[in-house]
């Protein structure tokens, strides 16, 4: 079959613009929308690159930006040539093992390892986790803050920041931008970034210049004629500041208006122009918090490089170095690839274009060590670009949304520039609305880090369009109820609608109502997360959640970090005091009032009390010998923790807390790391809705409403979206002072620096917020409800957040009227949203105990052994004669090491009866060396007195033996065992064998081992087909007490 | 010759093998071979000599060369070469070591050690680079000159041949060679032998791939089946797990294994560094690492399985250096700031465990410092030896678990072999504790889980050992992987031409039949992210999708021992919760002495009051050094002011002076930052960078030319105490009393923060005002921000309001103790911040 016949038999019938990217030639780069079918037109392509171009699947590389999407690419790609299989050169399945379909992380690190040590790195770097760098830039903080080298650095920081905050504030952004290519000359810097704060102020200089001419040539009077002469004095001489600002009292004239009005973001009020003017003026000065950064970068990186472990950002930049300067190298990889697709390009930076370019050199060039490849030096048909610059939203990890729209020019210049407009997941209603939104809210700005919109077409075809747009909104003046605030009041108003749309026909999909896995509840933080989740809770209805912000505020961490912190503080009163009252005892307050004072319980309390000491006492026993998960499940289970959990359904759902704790816990020990350490974990969070470290939870399946960040929810779809916080205004800046400015990693003791530095921050995080929120609307597939509260100030306007103000802007939004003049979107108001009441969680505990069965077992091997321990011990044994006592005894009963004494001996006379050499035998019984050296002379002495022995003489010498064989034989009792058994010596003899077996017992008690032996002439007879005797030699006196039998006889002599 | 058999026979074949007594069977591992022999004897009823099967690591020593003369090289050996050629010859590598690498020789000394025994792969192998090949020949005869120079043989570099044995006789089959790639370089080392043939499975089983949503539901469902088996009373025996993630899964597995009480006996060695001696002497390395930090002396001295002679003495040190914010101590020099704290201690009293925490600590440092600085392994013996004894007494780890005790013994075992090597060498290691522990950690104790269960192996360990239930979990495209290739330290580009080995179809084929019921599975989401099906089940078209499987409720499973546990503690009558029933212990008011912080907080919450005021008292504030306590901070700063104000108690301040004035406030300052043992260092630099600034504006706006008086005083604090009535007494501290010039008073509190309006001004008022004993009444009452640098005054409207509320505040709380009322009133903003959150609970959505 052709290409074009699969697609038909797929009944895959793509759309010109779709049809254009499959068949593309050239270097393409493709503007793809949401819900658009990229993966999909990337599989097609995969397909039609390998049966038109004949290409294997090894020499396509597709490159995706996460673990997950490069999972599923490679699932969609197989099962595509799957399906084509029968049209695909021979062989071509089985290849695509060798494909690589990977993310760029991976793929890049793989470049990493291959000139790793031409970076001063060990071969077997690894990736970094944001948690291990973090806790890595602690470590190294500690340091520097310690140093008396760094003493005038530490002053700069401390001069602006609290110790506690200056981890969070310097270090940790530091660190976060810190790459090992990076330079971080503190001069060099300090240099550029005047030039850069030159050219700003010039640019507004030029501005303000250019307005100053204009307004000169207006008809200017009065006292705003004044103003302007002062304003223009005050601009020759460069001593202007914001206060001289135009005032516009009094002035009529709009265009005298419309030009200051245009000015104000220059040189107004706030706009930081005299800050500019100053710095421009000034000297170069290198601040000391520049050098304290540079310091910080060596320290860092040196760890980095002694660890092995690099960041994502390291590793894409030494990927870049390793690419551009080593020819060599370059050769080999983009040799090895004919084809290169990557997905999501949006969310990378010009780092990594520059790695693909590398990759896309033509083979017939040798290429420039140390220089990036232009664009007409790229092969005409290799790169294969897909993103969509509206999603761009991971800027906190790099990524640079300019890239991508600069990458259509440059690529579109020679290649194709192609789009993918028509959305197939949204409802054409819902399309309309974010066409008619983002049309608006995207274009507001012109900054070249803010994504451009094209309008999307509708794919979908549905049979009803209707579909709900709700605003929900609240002033929070309304807010009486002292127990609500904003949060709460969204999370009430979220359940009401939870309930809403499962439980009536407002929202129904194809005639049906929606499952709560259906719903997704999207934020941009989860700062209030827990309400959602309380809110859920209360109402019943199931929930999954993508992290947790309510652990550390309830019982469950609270309950075992108190059990941790008794183990290891046992004089925390508050804890032991959380531990009797919480479920682990559940004392009350009269007993507990008892204990602390050194009394006894009430009578009620005190088997309970009893209990929990036991298990206390077991616990620091215990703990520390376990690994940290085996503390907890310990705890959770013989703890009682997991019936309490489980005593009824709302209880039951904080079982998610403690499969937190228990994944925090794995990951703390995997990282070899103690419980004191994972107590101070806990104890660092405990009560704080803070963002706790990722942790790998999971569920069973995907049941219940959607919990989850905007991040979180990239690449996923839901018939119901409900965005919600649109009003709260983000969480403060954490102020740090630590910032990427133009490429470079900036910091400065002065506060209007910091200012400016902080302005062009907030500029790049709305741009961003914008993109949020389309990545959240466009993941609604048939009804979204967008969720926010406002404030009216006294002056009459509206305080909010951004998204909630350019949202409400745009459909007209009145808060009058509670209504808007977008049609399509039905204004709600939930400021009377009702708590409604606490979670039903005393349900009758109605416990019915299963049975509990045991695991069948059944011993499969069973060993033929003797007595066991030092046989001294056992008076009661009537047969018995004690031998003689070694020097060595002492040492053996303090170690408590019979058997081991007893094996050293055995591998002695082993080598000795094979004829072979002792002198390389150690022994390592003791770890002390001279008891060692005691115990092998000892040993020695012992096996040397078998050789000189009668039996050894009369028996053994002469013929054939073979000591120590092993063997199986059957259990006669059982069939189902086998029994397993070493004899020491087997000797050959004419007419009979003999079998030995040594003892080392300090009682000679042939009867103890009477059926070893025999058991030892069975299977001897049953291997070798002869008669067989069986005799015991007791080493410590080379007495032997004579020969059994098969049948048991004890006989003097054979 | 290739016996290929259908993958059913597989057991019958060997057990006809094992039959005809001509035939020895050579399996993979130890275990498989023991495994048939097992269950050979239990299926014909004979006996069988053990050496009829073997595993193959014995049978590939039949062909390698003999050294009667010459002993293997070990790690040991390779060690001490490489820190001795990194020493002299570092410089002729050009590749494979670079020393501008920080830290360099303990990152190759492990690099280059390791590839050591890999070397001899060279010889059937082409190198691209020149750099390379020229290092790797240089490093080569360095090593092999070494050799030969102290009689030894590099194991790593002895190739197979039959001509090593040439008496080989009898019949030898291979089982498994497809599926094992030592089995394979064998073979090819050896080429064609009458004597050996293999035994391979061609054909796949039935097994298909069950694909689950996530790992959990995979996990899940895997206990449900097993539960299933265990009703159904299948022994323990005829079920085997295997999984290519045994580290990452055994924690989840052995939580299921314990909530479905179904044990697990996991098949892999005990790591040293998860035993006990094992984790003393890394807490050992972490405080030389961390130069004595607190968590290094906290992770070490609080750990109650070690058998320490004095844990009061170790408890004491941790807790001085929390009280004390001391972030650790210093190797470097002898009296760091704990070894004068607690010398501190134990000098001014007659504790004795004061005495022998200051003891301890100093002969602990010595010690430490001793293993440190150790450079020869007897020394090193010794000195570990040293700091054990004073740690744990004379017994060391003779009092504790015997198997503590073995683990203690073999640890000393390898570092006597590096000593030994290293003596035999002549060479010498410098920094022999931390090589030391860099090879303990990769080391496994011999011993094994012996728990009785299921027992679960790594993948590809149990891959021919059939049994009625075998389960493959976890299982994926990547982890699924069996390959090597020669040279592996190399990368592609590095090396053109090179032997490797793929055998992960062949082990996947093998598992597909390896029991009369195979499950294989994996999940589309694990708990280490995305992951792919494997090939080879795809391209079986075996994959069978999970999607929803049916688990059952939790109470359905419900453990045993947690539900007896549960009955004996939250189940059942329970006595009062003051916190929610009231009726608890009434105080009487006379005894107490009241302040503006006890009476709001008990308006606040008298639960709170009841616990702080008793239970709780003297609970340490932390449990670690803590870089900034802001009660200490305020205090600390109240003081600095208090300190100024009393040199100029009874005068006149003016603004003329106020340089003179910031000078001595600075002064006052360095003397109180210098004094104080509240702060460290750091915490003393940014309290001074932060507030300095903070305290001189308390001047700038209390003298600002602007003000009509120009100039004010005196000032004077006031600490009073005094019955407001007859059975109540109060006591208050006003931060600063001001007269101005023209007799006025006002009254000052110094806030760190924000200074919200609360009544304590109203009370403070009152303190004034009841017993005046500075002349005129109160004219202004201010708070004063340090945070904003600005005063805070009261209108007068909220003035009243605030004194209805503190007479209303009193009430209750007299009311309130004499009734023992404590209970909670939880609300957002009592709550947000209460300390006793955890013992009150009222607030939390689990009760």
């Amino acid at each position: 079959m052709t290409f074009e016949q699969i697609m038909e038999n797929e009944r895959f019938f793509p759309n010109p613009e779709q049809r254009q990217v499959i068949e593309s030639t050239r270097n393409t780069v493709v503007s793809a929308g949401a819900g658009a079918g990229k993966t999909a037109v990337l599989s097609w392509r995969f397909l039609r690159l390998v049966m038109e171009k004949h290409v294997k699947p090894e020499e396509i590389l597709t490159l995706t930006f996460t673990k997950k999407a490069a999972s599923e690419m490679r699932e969609r790609i197989y099962s595509r040539l799957m399906k084509a299989k029968d049209s695909l050169p021979e062989d071509t399945l089985k290849s695509f093992g060798r494909a690589t379909i990977s993310t760029l992380d991976s793929f890049f690190a793989q470049i990493v390892r291959s000139d790793s040590i031409s970076y001063s790195l060990p071969r077997d770097i690894s990736v970094m986790t944001e948690d291990e760098l973090e806790d890595l830039s602690e470590r190294l903080a500690v340091r520097f803050l310690a140093s008396p080298d760094c003493a005038d650095e530490v002053s700069a920081i401390a001069s602006l920041l609290m110790p506690s905050e200056i981890m969070e504030k310097f270090f940790t952004d530091a660190a976060n931008n810190i790459t090992i290519t990076g330079e971080y000359d503190a001069v060099g810097i300090s240099e550029r970034f005047h030039k850069e704060i030159c050219r700003v102020y010039e640019q507004r200089r030029q501005i303000l210049g250019t307005a100053l001419d204009m307004l000169g040539k207006l008809n200017l009077k009065g006292k705003f004629r004044e103003q302007y002469d002062r304003m223009c004095s005050l601009f020759e001489t460069e001593s202007f500041t914001e206060s001289d600002y135009f005032s516009l009292s009094g002035v009529s004239d709009e265009e005298v208006k419309e030009i200051v009005y245009d000015l104000v973001p220059v040189a107004g009020k706030d706009s930081g122009y005299s800050v500019l003017q100053d710095l421009a003026k000034s000297p170069v000065c290198v601040s000391r918090l520049q050098t304290a950064i540079e310091i910080f970068a060596g320290m860092l990186n040196s760890e980095k490089r002694r660890q092995g472990k690099l960041t994502f950002n390291d590793v894409v930049g030494i990927a870049l170095c390793a690419l551009r300067d080593n020819l060599e190298l370059r050769s080999v990889f983009k040799n090895r690839f004919r084809f290169i697709m990557i997905d999501e390009f949006q969310d990378n930076n010009s780092v990594q274009r520059d790695l693909l370019y590398l990759l896309a050199e033509k083979r017939s060039l040798k290429g420039v060590a140390g220089r990036i490849p232009t664009v007409d030096e790229l092969e005409s048909d290799k790169l294969f670009f897909v993103g969509d610059e509206k999603q761009s939203i991971y800027r906190f990890r790099g990524a640079d949304v300019t890239v991508f729209r600069h990458l259509q020019d440059e690529i579109g210049r020679n290649g194709s520039s192609l789009k993918l407009s028509t959305n197939y997941r949204s409802n054409p209603f819902l399309i309309r609305h974010f066409n008619e939104v983002f049309s608006r809210i995207l274009s507001e700005s012109d900054q070249v880090f803010d994504a451009r919109y094209e309008p999307i077409n509708a794919g979908r075809v549905v049979s009803d369009d209707r579909c709900r747009i709700e605003f929900a909104v609240y002033d929070k003046a309304d807010i009486k109820d002292p127990e609500m605030d904003a949060g709460i009041l969204e999370a009430e108003a979220i359940g009401d609608y939870c309930q809403r749309i499962l439980d009536t026909d407002d929202f129904l999909v194809d005639g049906e109502r929606p499952k709560p896995s259906d719903i997704a509840i999207l934020f941009r933080s989860g700062s209030n997360q827990m309400n959602i989740e309380k809110a859920l809770k209360r109402r019943g209805i199931e929930y999954q959640i993508a992290e947790t912000r309510s652990l550390m505020l309830d019982a469950v961490a609270s309950d075992f970090y108190s059990f941790l912190n008794c183990i290891l503080y046992p004089y925390d009163t508050r804890s032991y005091i959380a531990l009797l009252k919480s479920p682990f005892c559940g004392m009350c307050d009269r007993s507990i009032d008892n204990v602390i004072k050194g009394s006894e319980p009430l009578e009620v309390d005190k088997s309970r009390y009893e209990h929990l000491c036991r298990f206390l006492d077991q616990m620091r026993e215990q703990a520390f010998r376990m690994t940290i998960p085996e503390v907890l499940e310990t705890l959770y289970i013989e703890g009682g923790y997991k019936a309490y959990l489980d005593r009824g359904r709302d209880s039951r759902t904080f079982t998610e807390h403690y499969d937190y704790l228990f994944s925090y816990a794995i990951s703390y020990e995997a990282e070899g790391r103690s419980l004191s350490d994972y107590a101070r974990f806990i104890r660092d969070y405990l009560g704080t809705s803070k963002k706790l470290p990722d942790a790998e939870v999971l569920h069973k399946d995907r049941s219940g409403v959607q919990i989850m960040t905007v991040h979180k929810s990239k690449g996923l779809e839901f018939k119901v979206v409900i965005y919600c916080g649109t009003g709260s205004k983000p969480q403060n800046d954490k102020g740090s002072i630590v910032f990427k400015y133009n490429g470079d990693l900036v910091a400065s003791e002065n506060k209007s620096i910091l200012k400016i530095l902080e302005d062009d921050r907030k500029a790049k995080e709305q741009a961003e917020l914008r993109r949020l929120m389309y990545v959240a609307f466009t993941r609604a597939k048939d009804h979204l409800i967008v969720m926010g509260g406002y404030e009216i100030t006294s002056k009459g306007n509206m305080s909010t957040a951004d998204v909630f103000k350019w949202y409400s802007s745009v459909i007209g939004f009145d808060t009058v009227t509670k209504s808007c003049s977008c049609p399509d979107v039905t204004v709600r108001d939930i400021s009377k949203t009702q708590l409604k009441g606490q979670l039903s969680s005393h349900e009758a505990i109605d416990f019915v105990r299963p049975p509990m069965v045991d695991f069948q077992s059944r011993s499969k091997r069973v060993s033929v052994t003797g007595a066991k321990g030092h046989s001294d011990a056992n008076d009661d044994l009537k047969s018995a004669t004690m031998l003689r006592n070694l020097e060595v005894d002492s040492i053996i009963r303090s170690l408590n090491a019979n058997d081991k004494f007893g094996t050293l001996c055995h591998l002695l006379l082993e080598n000795m009866v094979k004829g072979k050499s002792v002198d390389g035998i150690e022994c390592h019984i003791s770890d002390k060396d001279q008891e060692n050296r005691q115990l092998l002379d000892a040993a020695k002495e012992l096996a040397t007195s078998f050789f000189e022995s009668e039996l050894y003489n009369k028996h053994v010498s002469g013929h054939e033996s073979r000591p120590e064989l092993r063997f199986y034989t059957p259990n006669e009792d059982d069939p189902d065992v086998a029994v397993e058994g070493v004899m020491d010596l087997l000797v050959f003899g004419e007419d009979y064998n003999l079998v030995i077996d040594y003892k080392t017992d300090l009682v000679m008690d042939p009867e103890l081992h009477r059926s070893q032996v025999l058991t030892y002439i069975k299977v001897a007879q049953d291997l070798f087909g002869k008669r067989c005797y069986g005799t015991l030699f007791y080493l410590r006196d080379g007495s032997s007490p004579g020969f059994w039998d098969e049948s048991g006889n004890l006989m003097k002599s054979i | 010759m290739d016996l290929s058999i259908r993958p059913a026979d597989l057991t019958n074949t060997i057990f006809d093998f094992l039959d005809d007594g001509a035939t020895t069977l050579v399996f993979p591992t130890e275990n498989t071979a023991r495994h048939y022999l097992s269950a050979y004897v239990r299926s014909r009823r004979r006996s069988v000599l053990a050496d009829r099967a073997m595993a193959f690591d014995t049978f590939r020593a039949f062909f390698l060369p003999r050294h009667d003369d010459l002993r293997p090289s070990n790690k040991y050996y390779r060690l001490a070469f490489v820190t001795n050629f990194l020493d002299t010859q570092k410089t002729s590598l050009r590749y494979l070591y670079k020393d501008s690498l920080y830290d360099y020789r303990l990152r190759f000394v492990q690099f280059l050690t390791k590839i050591l025994p890999d070397l001899w792969e060279t010889e059937r192998s082409v190198i691209e680079s020149n750099s390379i090949r020229r290092d790797i020949a240089v490093l080569k005869s360095a090593y092999s000159a070494f050799l030969q120079g102290n009689g030894l043989f590099e194991p790593g570099w002895e190739r197979c041949s039959l001509e090593n044995n040439p008496q080989l006789s009898g019949r030898y089959v291979l089982v498994g060679s497809d599926s094992d790639i030592q089995m394979q370089m064998l073979l090819k080392d050896l080429g064609p032998s009458p004597n050996i043939d293999t035994l391979n499975k061609k054909e796949p089983g039935e097994a298909r791939y069950l694909k689950f949503l996530t790992e959990e539901a995979e996990i899940e469902s895997l206990f449900q089946k097993l539960e299933e088996l265990k009703q159904s009373g299948v022994p323990m025996q005829d079920i085997l797990i295997s999984t290519p993630q045994m580290d990452a899964l055994r924690p989840r597995l052995e939580r299921k294994g314990r909530e479905y009480n179904i044990p697990l006996s996991f098949m892999r060695s005990l790591l040293l560094a998860d035993t006990v001696p094992g984790r003393y002497l890394f807490a050992v390395r972490r405080c030389i690492s961390e130069n004595l930090s607190f968590r290094s002396m906290e992770n070490l001295l609080l750990n109650t399985s070690l058998p320490f002679c004095d844990m009061e003495a170790n408890r004491l040190i941790v807790r001085t250096m929390t009280d004390s914010n001391i972030q650790g101590g210093n190797l470097e020099f002898s009296d760091d700031s704990l070894f004068r704290e607690l010398r501190r201690l134990a000098q001014g009293s007659e504790d004795p465990v004061r005495s022998r925490a200051f003891e301890l600590y100093r002969n602990m440092k010595s010690a430490i410092t001793a293993i440190r600085r150790a450079h020869d392994g007897d020394e090193l013996i010794k000195d570990i030896h040293g700091l054990t004894t004073l740690l744990f007494g004379n017994d060391e780890f003779s009092s504790s678990d015997p198997s503590d005790r073995d683990v203690y013994s073999f640890m000393f075992s390898e570092l006597a072999q590096i000593t030994k090597a290293v003596r035999q060498t002549g060479l010498a290691i410098r920094d022999l504790f931390s090589v030391f522990m860099g090879e303990v950690e990769n080391l496994s104790y011999v011993e094994q889980d012996k728990r009785t269960g299921i027992k679960v192996y790594t993948y590809g360990q149990d891959a021919l050992i059939n049994v009625p239930w075998h389960f493959v979990v976890g299982i994926n495209d990547g982890n699924s992987l069996v390959q090597k290739k020669c040279l592996a330290f190399l990368e592609d580009h590095e090396v053109r031409v090179r032997e490797s080995y793929d055998v992960t179809d062949s082990m996947i084929l093998c598992y597909t039949s390896s029991g009369d019921n195979v499950w294989i599975s994996g999940s589309e989401v694990s708990y280490s992210g995305a992951q792919s099906t494997p090939t080879f089940f795809i391209l079986n078209n075996a994959v069978e999708e999970m999607r929803s499987p049916s688990f059952r409720f939790y109470f359905e499973k419900a453990d045993a021992s947690s539900l007896e546990t549960a009955e004996k503690t939250f189940m059942g009558d329970r006595g009062p919760d003051y916190a929610v029933d009231g009726g608890g212990p009434v105080i009487d008011l006379s005894g107490v002495s009241l302040s503006y912080t006890s009476i709001s907080n008990y308006a606040r919450c008298p639960y709170r009051t009841y616990l702080q005021s008793d239970q709780t008292k003297d609970v340490p504030d932390d449990f670690e050094p803590s870089k900034q306590d802001d009660k200490k901070i305020g205090s600390f700063l109240h003081e600095v002011v208090q300190a100024f104000m009393a040199l100029h108690f009874g005068q006149v301040l003016s603004q003329e002076h106020l340089e003179q004035y910031y000078a001595e406030l600075e002064d006052q300052m360095d003397k109180a930052l210098e004094k104080s043992r509240d702060f460290d260092d750091l915490t003393k630099l940014c309290i001074k960078g932060k507030y300095m600034k903070a305290l001189r504006s308390i001047l700038d706006i209390m003298l600002k030319p602007s003000r009509k008086t120009g100039a004010i005083g005196p000032f004077m604090p006031l600490k009073n105490e005094y019955l407001l009535d007859s059975d109540s007494s109060f006591t208050g501290r006003v931060d600063t009393i001001i007269q101005d010039t023209s007799g006025n008073i006002f009254l000052l509190d110094y806030k760190k923060g924000g200074g919200d309006a609360t009544y304590q001004l109203v009370l403070y008022k009152r303190l004034y005002d009841k017993r005046p004993p500075y002349g005129d009444s109160v004219r202004a009452c201010y708070f004063y921000s340090m945070r904003d640098s600005q005063f805070k005054g009261i209108q007068d409207a909220k003035w009243k309001a605030q004194e209805e509320k503190l007479d209303h505040d009193i009430e209750s709380l007299r009311t309130g103790y004499s009734a023992g009322d404590w209970k909670a009133t939880p609300s957002k903003d009592s709550c947000e911040r209460c300390e006793e959150r955890s013992i009150c609970r009222r607030r939390f959505n689990l009760q």
